[in-house]
């Protein structure tokens, strides 16, 4: 009887965890954000559908590979070194190299996962591909550059046209200065 | 190489006692997909059929539920006929089985270092199979070597070599390194037959 209540107990339990296990996998799947998991020996372990899709891997390439697949192998080791020390980095701009040997601006965000009375078991490893937003950035400086020439050439145009204004000006008052000025001779 | 197989052993394979969880099915099923497509699930279900032991991968198949053990050894053999897979080609196979399994993801996720491998490795054997038992031998971490035993259930040539993969991927996992494995069938001294393989990196 005991050993019945303890077999369904048991039972429970493992359902709970598969459907646990089930919904860390949904969630993992399903978030936009390209996301891995890394042994401390810097192996992938897992890789979500975004991340494939950004770097242009499938599971077969990438998952038992070196970080250094992915990001350049010294970088690699130091993020690794680092996590193992401290707990996260965030926000730090990396180079990722896509499959096909393309190289995506990006910036990263790790942070290493603890098991009680072992240390770092792993680390998550999530990047934002700044491609769009670099391509952005660079029209906005292209248009800014183009804006300051044609606001250089207008302030170049500006005081010509005010320095002639002003010689118009001066001249006209000097007209009418000699005009007076032969009026009052005439009439003496 | 060729896995030889005629229609008595697949009866007797068909036949043998015991079970295993659907989703080494689905690990097959991913494989070919990935490498063949759905062309080459279909080609591997008709060879199924041909060897009296049809089955869809795809919608006959629960990842958590039991099936007979035999099955685990046909899909390989028909997977290994109707797509030419050699015996590298099946070591590869098992090499990328644990990349998809839920389970041995779960598995990996807590259990990293070769220490852990070698304890939890029998409950991960427990998890997938209701007969036969997996048992780590020695661990040598300063000589780079371990050893498994497989014990009372008889492994089919095809079914070795996946395991010689498969095992060798999740060691990787732990010691960072390729590892090589070697099996080989083993007499203990009360005459019972068992399947050793020994990891080296």
């Amino acid at each position: 009887m005991v050993n019945k209540k303890e077999k369904d107990k048991t039972e429970t339990l493992l359902e709970d965890i598969s459907m646990l296990e089930q919904y860390i996998q949904d969630l993992f799947e399903f978030t936009p954000l390209p996301l891995c998991f890394i042994n401390p020996k810097g192996m992938i372990l897992e890789a979500n559908p975004a991340f494939l899709e950004e770097t242009g891997y499938s599971e077969y390439d990438i998952i038992g590979k070196e970080l250094s697949v992915f990001i350049d192998e010294e970088i690699a080791m130091k993020i690794i070194r680092e996590l193992l020390e401290k707990d996260n980095i965030e926000d730090r701009e990396v180079a990722i190299k896509t499959k096909e040997g393309d190289i995506l601006p990006a910036t990263f965000f790790a942070k290493s996962r603890k098991i009680k009375d072992e240390g770092v078991n792993g680390i998550f490893l999530s990047f934002f591909n700044l491609t769009e937003i670099k391509k952005k950035e660079n029209e906005i400086k292209k248009s800014k550059k183009e804006l300051e020439k044609k606001m250089e050439e207008m302030e170049k145009f500006n005081r010509l046209t005010i320095g002639r204004e002003l010689k118009m000006t001066e001249l006209k008052d000097k007209v009418e200065k000699l005009q007076k000025e032969l009026e009052k001779y005439k009439n003496s | 190489m060729s896995y030889q197989i005629t229609e008595q052993d697949i009866d007797e394979i068909l036949n043998k006692p015991g079970k295993v969880r659907g989703v080494v099915f689905k690990t097959d099923y991913r494989f070919i997909v990935d490498k063949f497509g759905e062309g080459g699930v279909k080609r591997v279900e008709e060879e199924l059929e041909r060897m009296k032991c049809s089955f869809s991968y795809k919608d006959e198949i629960d990842n958590m539920s039991f099936y007979p053990i035999g099955m685990r050894t046909i899909s390989l053999i028909a997977i290994h006929k109707a797509l030419g897979i050699d015996r590298e080609g099946i070591k590869e196979m098992g090499m990328n089985a644990p990349k998809f399994s839920l389970m041995i993801k779960f598995f990996m996720r807590h259990f990293l270092s070769p220490e852990k491998i070698f304890e939890k490795a029998g409950e991960m054997w427990e998890k997938h199979y209701t007969v036969g038992a997996l048992k780590p031998t020695e661990m040598d971490l300063e000589k780079r070597c371990m050893k498994a035993s497989i014990y009372d259930i008889e492994l089919h040539p095809i079914l070795s070599d996946y395991f010689c993969g498969y095992f060798s991927f999740i060691l990787k996992m732990g010691v960072g390194e390729d590892v090589s494995v070697v099996e080989e069938q083993k007499e203990s001294e009360d005459g019972n037959k068992y399947h050793e393989f020994t990891f080296t990196w």
